[in-house]
């Protein structure tokens, strides 16, 4: 190693002539000297004098030498390996500070680089299309009662519609997603596929990474069945075999479909869990095409691009015009109830339902990442407090001011190396953690990746940094003047004022930034608990499910009486598991957004109608309310000889639309206007309590009507619940056992104990929560070692200040107490600072919370308790050592 | 460093070797002693600025030097004007005059 190093240094000086200038500049200031000498000694002084004073009028020789190869250029490399070699050596000695600098930034750089990689790739990436930003989705919003604006998808109608009449895009496409049971030959599985018009693989700039796409023939309705492969899924399931076209699957009713083609990666971006692409051709059905299909209850996207410098506005303000037109002329206003067109920022749509997670996550990762900076701020403070007495020495030996800067900056950037590299690390792991949880939480998001823009930020922030840490300490020494003082320094009692004050400032902003986390961190702890103790209004605990879909079967039991004792025999079936108490089915699957629980109007016979309200339908067999243990509280329960048209409403709804009165015996319907000629009023005949159905946070949400549906009805798909007296594996085993005896066809998913699917509902917020609690449990550390830095740095500096005290009669007690103050101090001025930030930045947070005000004083008066303790501890061992201070001790030292 | 001597005046320096120059080549130490002579000791020239000064002048391409026996018969440096420098010696004592009568005006107008 150091025979390399020396190699390197003798070509470095080759290449610059280096040794060459070097000797004559040595050989003229050996002649300078010599001349002043002869000088000397013919004025009669001795000749060892005459050596001594021109030694000492030339200045310092070796400030002379750094200065000439200032100006030869070749010095910066010389330096540099001299630094290098210097830092490594002072690092190497006081391990400690190296040690807790490199944790400290390796945490905060893992912990920002990880969430801005998370941030970036799912929400601020460009999508990988050309010009995403012409890139539009359409929607059709409505306002409700919260004046929070609900989405639905756009109808096949409007498409046809917009595809005709305007002329500011220069392309469109309509897509369908929906859940189909596919099987592959080698499994048979319920996955998200999309259908897709002619026009979409162009308007996204997807290419086939094998085979090809859709022909205008294929598209057609009679033509054979085809299907393209998503990426991931040629990958999973048919690993990247290229053989896989022209083989075949089977989708839902056993249609055979031949794969022609496999789509490019890029498509993921739009929908990560799509597995399979078919072509669908839209035939105009004018009978569909009314305004309550056209605006309401469409799951299927409308994408449209722009032309080149067409803007959004006008764009928006012709679809809204054509909109207008249909509304009027062909539907005669009837219907369209307060909806409105809307384009949507596809990319923000994909990472909805993460967004405002990341940009929280995001702003605490920033903040650590402050706190952080302030601790190895202060660090570096106090160690080059330390170091002053050698750096002082290093400035009487000619290191000017550009030398040390350029030292201490050496010595940082090795420091944020290591940190650098340690946090990428970090962050990869960081990174395969948030993957696991993504696919719980928004499982249409692609996987992260480490991006190298990401890493690029972040290597330029780590620069900023280098250069801020490294320097700052110095150029405040440097500023107090403390450094051109040698002989005084090891005496003069502390480090300067300034250098005292800015490490103060330091430790106080720490504990403000770390007290607003800890604010921040608890208000979210707690309305994590607010929301575990939410009684869900049924018994989670008691309850497993099961959803069945039969449309897989539905050729095999056309006959609506065949379907009917199909469906008989499996209630029959899952009576006879040993442990099923009792047995019913909910065609809405619980705890899901399931299309069929869109929010709707409901009227209630004899009164006004109330646009305002919205009401869910859930169709549920007689027995749903004794099994999933939901109270009835009024009224009665179903019962199997009532007709279908009879309704149990719940608490909410009773509340919201009679107010006091009792609902029994009122009649209701699922519209704005009552029923149609074929339809019926539903006849109230029980309240039930509140049930939680759509999770636990939903309890002042959107009131449900039970409708009354028999066990021979219910539809292609339903789930099955089933109350038991004994452990849900056993029974979910015996159930999966009973169908297939019943039907080897049909697939069972979603089989579980319903309090699994409540906690899996909760992931999003216990992820967040926990993280946020981390972080801040991580800010609260990194302050108290700040504040104990300082407090340990002033106890080592005031030693004999404390000597003396204690000389002069000062008791243990008090010195003690006197160091405790001076921390204690720190941290309250820091808490209050903290409680005006956190007073201020919580109302961020409040779309986060739940049940719990942003100013809960329960929250605020814990973590100040927290904090004084912690503080407490922190202050106490530089206390003790301080009152420790044997007198004698310092007086001899003096 | 003595108190009782001055330094010469920031961004003097560079002005005085170019005009000490004029009068003929010289080594860094008779540059030095012929600034310290003219000006009877009112100056004391550091020597870490004044090889500072002149290897900044080389750089400029103000001075030249080369090797050659000195009085005492050793072998030393010596200093010579180029063509840029003898040209730069009027601008620099130009400026120097310029910059003193706007100094001596304060003092005497303030």
């Amino acid at each position: 190693m150091r025979r390399l190093l020396h190699e390197i240094r003798n070509r470095v000086r080759f290449l610059f002539g280096f040794n060459r200038k070097q000797r004559e500049l040595d050989e003229e200031i050996d002649f300078h000297l010599q001349e002043a000498i002869d000088e000397l000694v013919e004025s009669g002084v001795s000749p060892e004098e005459a050596r001594l004073r021109a030694l000492r009028e030339f200045g310092h020789a070796n400030s002379v030498l750094e200065d000439c190869r200032d100006s030869w250029g070749t010095r910066v490399v010389m330096d540099l390996i001299r630094d290098v070699r210097y830092s490594v050596r002072s690092l190497w000695k006081s391990k400690g500070f190296s040690f807790a600098v490199v944790a400290t930034l390796a945490l905060c750089i893992g912990v920002n680089t990880t969430v801005l990689s998370a941030l970036y790739s799912l929400v601020l990436k460009p999508l990988p299309v050309e010009n995403p930003e012409r890139l539009v989705r359409l929607f059709n919003v409505k306002e409700n009662r919260n004046s929070n604006f609900k989405h639905s998808g756009s109808s096949s109608g409007q498409y046809l519609d917009l595809r005709e009449r305007t002329d500011l895009f220069e392309g469109s496409a309509f897509t369908w997603t929906l859940n189909k049971l596919v099987d592959s030959g080698s499994s048979v599985r319920r996955v998200k596929t999309l259908s897709v018009t002619a026009d979409y693989f162009e308007l996204m700039n997807a290419k086939p990474v094998l085979g090809r796409f859709f022909s205008p023939e294929e598209m057609d309705r009679g033509a054979a069945k085809t299907v393209v492969l998503s990426q991931s899924v040629w990958e999973s399931e048919y690993e990247s075999n290229p053989k896989v076209i022209g083989k075949e699957i089977r989708v839902d009713d056993n249609v055979i479909h031949t794969i022609i083609g496999v789509a490019s990666r890029s498509l993921g971006a739009f929908d990560f869990e799509i597995k399979y692409i078919f072509p669908h051709d839209i035939v105009y059905d004018s009978s569909r095409d009314v305004a309550s299909n056209r605006y309401a209850r469409n799951s299927n996207d409308l994408w449209l691009r722009l032309k080149p410098g067409v803007s959004r506005e006008a764009a928006l303000g012709q679809i809204r015009a054509i909109e207008r037109r249909w509304y009027e002329e062909i539907a005669n206003n009837e219907g369209r109830r307060n909806y409105e067109t809307y384009d949507g920022n596809v990319q923000f749509e994909i990472a909805d339902p993460l967004e405002g997670s990341l940009y929280l996550l995001e702003s605490s990762s920033l903040l650590i990442l402050l706190v952080g900076c302030f601790n190895v701020m202060t660090l570096s403070l106090s160690r080059v407090n330390h170091k002053r007495h050698e750096l002082s020495i290093r400035n009487a030996l000619g290191s000017g001011k550009s030398r040390l800067r350029r030292l201490m900056l050496v010595e940082s950037a090795f420091l944020i190396g290591a940190a650098a590299a340690a946090g990428v690390i970090l962050a990869w792991g960081g990174l395969y953690l948030i993957n696991g949880y993504l696919s719980a939480m928004s499982p249409s998001s692609m996987p992260v990746g480490l991006d190298l823009n990401v890493v690029a930020t972040a290597f330029a922030a780590t620069v900023g940094i280098v250069s801020v840490i490294g320097l700052f300490p110095l150029e405040i020494l440097w500023k107090t003047g403390l450094l051109r003082r040698v002989d005084g320094s090891q005496r003069s009692s502390s480090a300067g004022g300034l250098s005292r004050t800015v490490s103060n400032c330091m430790v106080v902003g720490q504990i403000a930034v770390a007290f607003v986390m800890l604010i921040g961190g608890g208000l979210l702890f707690r309305s994590f608990q607010n929301v575990l103790n939410v009684d869900p209004g049924f018994e989670a605990t008691q309850v497993v499910q099961g959803r069945l879909d039969f449309s897989t079967v539905y050729t095999f039991y056309k006959n609506r009486a065949d379907g009917a004792v199909l469906k008989r025999r499996i209630h029959e079936a899952m009576k006879g598991i040993p442990g099923v108490e009792s047995v019913s089915f909910s065609v809405i699957q619980m705890f899901s957004n399931d299309l069929r629980a869109a929010d709707q109007p409901s009227i209630v016979r004899g009164e006004e109608f109330d646009p305002s309200q919205v009401s869910i339908t859930y169709l549920v067999s007689p027995e749903f309310f004794t099994t999933m243990g939901i109270p009835i509280l009024e009224g009665r329960s179903f019962n199997a000889g009532d007709i279908q048209y009879t309704a149990i409403v719940d608490e909410l709804f009773a509340r919201r639309y009679f107010g006091d009165r009792s609902p029994v015996g009122a009649e209701i319907h699922g519209s704005h206007k009552g029923p149609g000629p074929k339809q019926r009023w539903h006849r109230i005949v029980g309240v039930a309590g509140r049930a939680n159905l759509r999770g636990l946070e939903q309890w002042d949400g959107v009131p449900i009507i039970y409708s009354n549906e028999p066990i021979e009805f219910g539809d292609l798909e339903y789930t099955i619940l089933l109350r038991v007296s004994r452990p849900a594996e056993g029974v979910v085993r015996d159930m999966r056992a009973k169908i297939h005896e019943i039907d080897p066809r049909l697939p069972l998913s979603y089989a579980g104990p319903l309090d699994e699917a409540l906690d899996e509902m909760l992931l999003s917020r216990k992820g967040i929560t926990l993280l946020l609690v981390s972080f801040a449990a991580l800010a609260l550390f990194l302050s108290l070692t700040g504040v104990y830095a300082v407090l340990a740095y002033d106890v080592s500096q005031r030693g004999r200040e404390i000597g003396i005290r204690k000389a002069l009669g000062s008791s243990r007690q008090r010195i003690h107490s006197m160091i405790l103050k001076t921390g204690l101090a720190k941290t309250f001025t820091g808490l209050g600072l903290g409680i005006v930030g956190a007073l201020f930045l919580s109302r961020f947070l409040e779309s986060f919370l739940f049940g719990v005000a942003r100013l809960d004083t329960a929250t605020y008066v814990g973590s100040v308790s927290l904090f004084v303790f912690a503080a407490l501890l922190a202050c106490y061992l530089p206390a003790r050592r301080a009152a420790n201070v044997d007198p004698l001790e310092t007086m001899a030292a003096e | 460093m003595p108190e009782n001597k001055n330094e010469v005046f920031q961004g003097s320096l560079e002005m005085l070797i170019l005009r000490v120059l004029q009068t003929g080549d010289r080594h860094g130490y008779g540059i030095a002693k012929r600034i310290e002579q003219v000006s009877q000791n009112t100056f004391v020239i550091n020597m870490g600025s004044l090889y500072t000064a002149l290897n900044r002048l080389l750089s400029k391409g103000h001075v030249e030097n080369y090797w050659d026996e000195a009085d005492t018969g050793r072998r030393a440096k010596f200093y010579t004007l180029t063509s840029s420098g003898k040209a730069q010696v009027g601008v620099e004592i130009e400026n120097w005059n310029a910059n003193i009568a706007g100094v001596q005006r304060i003092i005497d107008n303030a």
